[in-house]
């Protein structure tokens, strides 16, 4: 009879522990709830955007004078027209058209400048046909690097930052100088800079792509035209950090300072702003 | 003796009460919390499906090739459960620069016509439209605003421009 009172009250602190657990339960479980769909969402947002992209650069029309813009130049051009006709007489897309092309991406992907960094390339991956990066094109972030004081923490700690005078870098790659002229990665240097590109690719996180297959056309020994197909690709990815880190000791595009890529990657200062 | 400490049936029950309460106070008030969350973020998928719907249905292939095109895209969006406005604008294109979504003005063609499309009235409607002539940025603040930006082209006067889809919904 005496031990009623004591009984009901551990019965109580029971029930109160069981509560305890199913609350921490519920709230977790409120938390979480819908980051799959969220991140999914965006996913979906974010390769909606990367595809449309591509096909708005393929299918605008560029002015041929690079120093123009298409809403004030009296000569107007398909893009992939004036890329096919460049491309077909001497194998090379010239500086001029370049630029055209890289302004126009430019353009395109202004809206996510500041927050994402992309490279565009079209290339040969066809056995029958010389493999060859054709045009490959790289905005990404001058992120500064910044020690943060982290004396007994065992690790250092940096702070990345944009640049505040000019926050990006765009730039044209695959490129090696003969005889004065750019001409683009081909063979053995085409293979390496897949290499490097693939490895890039695996540690920048989560990317968006879209790709397609463009015809271009070039001119045979005995002055045929042959079409043959190339290959345009588009990657975005949130803008991080290129250079050398404590674990990483190898450089994904640049050791220390984000303007000066490494030598493999045939990289030329785009000159666009 | 036997009857030492003893108060009654409910007395003696009394300490053990306090738990109790406390746990199904607790309970209850997770209970409702958690869904008050799943209400909040189900809305919110809402609102995203809309968003989504309104700007699959005006991008279509990504290729608007005239005014009456757009126009055509904007009559299928239909019934949706959020207030928006969705439209074209050649300003990110031209690299102006756009202090926020709520300066973007809606591109105009040779004709002047605007290309825009949404479920709600313009406040003003004087001058080239611009998406705070429909949401202004003080009535945001009280809003839930959901935007989203696609790139497309628009064939203008034969030439076909690099333009932007800007698509805002709120409720």
């Amino acid at each position: 009879m005496n031990s009623k009172g004591q009984a009901a009250v551990t019965d109580a602190l029971y029930f109160l522990l069981i509560i305890t657990f199913l609350s921490i339960f519920l709230f977790g479980f409120a938390n979480s709830y819908g980051n799959l769909v969220r991140e999914q969402v965006n996913d979906e947002y974010n390769t909606a955007f990367t595809t449309n992209a591509l096909k708005t650069i393929l299918y605008s029309s560029t002015p041929r004078d690079p120093s123009e813009n298409i809403y004030s130049s009296s000569e107007v051009d398909y893009l992939l027209s004036l890329i096919k006709e460049d491309y077909s007489d001497d194998l090379q897309i010239d500086t001029a058209e370049r630029k055209v092309f890289g302004k126009t991406i430019l353009s395109v992907l202004s809206p996510i400048q500041d927050t994402k960094d992309y490279m565009f390339y079209i290339r040969v991956p066809s056995e029958s046909e010389n493999k060859k990066m054709i045009y490959f094109f790289i905005h990404s972030t001058n992120f500064e690097k910044e020690a943060v004081p982290s004396e007994g923490l065992g690790r250092n700690f940096f702070i990345y930052s944009a640049n505040e005078i000019a926050s990006h870098s765009n730039f044209f790659c695959g490129l090696k100088s003969v005889d004065g002229v750019m001409k683009s990665f081909e063979g053995q240097e085409y293979i390496d800079l897949i290499a490097r590109f693939d490895k890039l690719r695996a540690n920048i996180g989560s990317v968006s792509e879209a790709s397609s297959s463009i015809t271009l056309v070039k001119e045979t020994d005995d002055g045929e035209l042959k079409n043959f197909n190339a290959e345009v690709i588009l990657m975005i990815w949130d803008a991080t950090w290129l250079g050398v880190t404590q674990d990483r000791i190898r450089p994904l595009f640049y050791r220390d300072d984000p303007t000066t890529p490494d030598a493999g990657w045939g990289c030329e200062d785009a000159g666009l702003p | 003796m036997l009857n030492k400490g003893f108060i009654g049936p409910i007395g003696d029950d009394l300490p053990s009460l306090i738990p109790l309460l406390f746990g199904l106070v607790m309970f209850f008030s997770t209970f409702t919390m958690t869904f008050s969350s799943f209400d909040a973020r189900n809305t919110e998928f809402g609102y995203d499906v809309s968003v989504m719907r309104i700007s699959r249905t005006l991008q279509s292939n990504s290729y608007i090739y005239n005014y009456n095109n757009f126009q055509k895209l904007c009559d299928n969006v239909g019934l949706v459960n959020v207030n928006y406005v969705a439209g074209i604008s050649s300003q990110a294109a031209k690299q102006e620069d756009i202090r926020n979504i709520f300066d973007v003005k809606f591109f105009e063609n040779g004709a002047g016509e605007s290309f825009y499309c949404s479920n709600v009235d313009p406040i003003d409607s004087s001058g080239p439209l611009k998406i705070s002539d429909f949401l202004s940025i003080p009535d945001s603040l009280d809003e839930t605003v959901i935007s989203k930006i696609f790139p497309l082209v628009v064939e203008d006067d034969k030439v076909v421009k690099p333009m932007h889809l800007f698509v805002v919904a709120w409720k």
